[in-house]
Parts: structure tokens; sequence; C-alpha cells
């Protein structure tokens, strides 16, 4: 992002008596605040697009074929089509005595 | 001396508040356990003698392991909550949408988190939210357990009307760039067990006690992996 409008108002906001100046600036905003009397004046500009993503996988990891025993949910088949149990119900017996 | 478990899910299999009966038995005998309060779920399952049980939330509730997170913040942000722990299942992580086929579906992760607060200028309100990492725990080929991490995420509220891509900007450097240091508090907790080696691993909700009683916990908040020699 481009900081210039914000360097420009900074200047023309100095020239028209305002103090205090302050700007945040982020990847894609930037915020100007600045005061003069009882006037406190706040400046936004974005040129966000979209919400950057706030999940991501990681992508230096093992191998698969390291994992040799993945955990297991007691309860929960491992070759299940759906990781979100809903009602459900098992139950075995072992053979012999 | 193996265990019967009993766990009632007040909200869900694997979810929110649940109470726990452990009741212990002699080899060849039997156990039996009355019910307990309306559930939504409930779990049975059988306590091999001889089960590790590690207590997620316990093992990194440590001073080192806060020292990671709270550097790792550094004075953008400060931690308002101790280790917690959850087990989430792969389609139930944020990030499931990039790459669903990249863990079954069936498959638990480990999800540690914190709550953290950001103080914003006066013309926003402060933001407050959680951030998580979600751990793949496993035993390679000769029976070591062992973990990475696979991903993050991060949510908050507040940070409104102008502060949101600050805050999102500082959180999309500090979470991902602790990963490493995570990965190492996570390769020394696990260390604890390198001596050993074992032939299964299973979750379990909350501490994963197995005391002999009545216990409540929630299974949000304290995960447990157990391991088999």
């Amino acid at each position: 992002m481009k900081y210039d409008i914000i360097e420009s108002l900074e200047s023309l906001l100095r020239e028209e008596g305002f103090t205090n100046l302050s700007t945040l600036r982020a990847s894609h905003e930037a915020t100007l605040t600045a005061v003069k009397g009882d006037t406190r004046l706040v400046t936004h500009i974005s040129d966000r697009a979209s919400v950057p993503s706030h999940a991501q996988p990681h992508a230096d990891v093992p191998d698969p074929s390291e994992i040799a025993v993945r955990p297991r949910v007691p309860g929960v088949p491992t070759d299940a089509i759906s990781g979100t149990p809903g009602r459900a119900s098992g139950s075995g017996v072992s053979k012999g005595r | 001396m193996p265990v019967l478990s009993q766990y009632w899910f007040h909200n869900g299999f694997f979810q929110g508040p649940f109470d726990v009966f452990n009741e212990p038995y002699p080899d060849g005998g039997w156990a039996w356990i009355s019910n307990g309060s309306p559930s939504a779920a409930t779990l049975v399952w059988n306590r091999p003698d001889g089960e590790h049980t590690v207590d997620l939330a316990g093992q990194l509730n440590t001073g080192d392991v806060l020292a990671i997170v709270d550097g790792a913040l550094g004075s953008q942000a400060s931690r308002t909550s101790g280790i917690i722990a959850q087990g989430v299942f792969w389609p139930n992580v944020p990030y499931y949408g990039s790459n669903p086929g990249r863990h079954p579906a069936s498959m638990m992760l480990a999800r540690v988190y914190f709550n953290f607060h950001v103080s914003t200028p006066w013309y926003c309100s402060d933001a407050d939210g959680n951030i998580s990492y979600y751990l793949v725990l496993y035993l390679d080929a000769s029976g070591h357990a062992k973990g990475y991490v696979d991903g993050w995420s991060y949510h908050y509220s507040g940070g409104g009307p102008f502060c949101t891509g600050h805050i999102n900007d500082a959180l999309n450097k500090a979470v991902p760039g602790a990963i490493g240091q995570v990965q190492k508090a996570l390769d020394n907790k696990l260390s604890l067990l390198a001596a050993f080696t074992f032939s299964t691993m299973y979750f379990l909700p909350g501490s994963g006690t197995s005391s002999q009683g009545d216990h409540a916990e929630n299974a949000d908040t304290d995960l447990a992996v157990a391991v088999l020699s």
C-alpha cells in the first residue's frame, strides 16, 4: 500500500494547526489521528480487497510415511467417512473365552 | 489394575463438560457403573493395565512453555489464559478446507490454545481472542511417541472500526513465526517418553484421570493422550 496520501494529509493538517499527529500503519490500511483544540480527527484509508486468512496449514511437516500409528479416538472407527460423529453406537466381543 | 471408565458428555461426543466415573477391577474380574445424569453422548472405555496418560494442558502449563508464548506475543498483545487443550476432529479444524485430504476425516488433532488481549488506540475497541496451534501426535515405526505442529489459527472480536488490519498483520507474523518454538516445546515434552516404545496411542477427554470415582471435567479445555506398550 502506498502511504503518499497519508503523508500529504499530515502536511496539510500541520499547516491547519493540528497537533499530536499519529499514524497507525498496516499492510493494507493506515489510520491517521490528529488534534486541534477540541477537535479530534481520524482518517482511515484501506486498499484491502479481502480479509487475510486467519488459519493456515504448516508446510514443513513430516512425510506421512513417518506415521506408523495414528492415535485412535475411543468410539470412532478409524475408517469413518465423517469426522463429526453424530448418533452412533457399537459393541463387540473378542473371540474365545 | 484395569479400569472401566464411563464418560457422560453433556453437550456432545468429546465436547464440552462431561462426567467420568472410573472403576478399577482385578484381572479376570468385572466391573459395573450405574448410569449418571442425562447426557448427549456416552462412552465406555476399558483402560488396560499399563496405560500411560499424558495430560496435555497440565504438561504445557509450565514456566518454560508460557515464557515461549509470552515472548512470541511481545508487547503487542498479552496472554489472558493458561494453555488450554482440546481434541478436534480434522473436518472441524479451521484450515480443513484448504486441503481436506491432508488427514483422514476420523483423525483427531490436539488443539492447544490460549486467550489474548490487544489494547488499541482510543478510536478502536480493544480486541480479545485466542490463538491455536494444531498438533498431530503419532507413533513412528519404532514405536516412539512423536508430534508436530500441523497448522495454526487465530480468532478475535473487537479491533473495530480501524485497527483490525494492524492486529491481523501482527498476528499473521507472530503466530506462524512461533511454530518453531512450539515444535521445540513439544519435542521437549515428548522426550520424556523417548526411553519407551509403544504400540497403541489414543485420546481421552479431559485430564485422562483413571482415579477411582466420579470426576467433572471439560473436553473443550483439556485433552489427554494415552499410550500402551
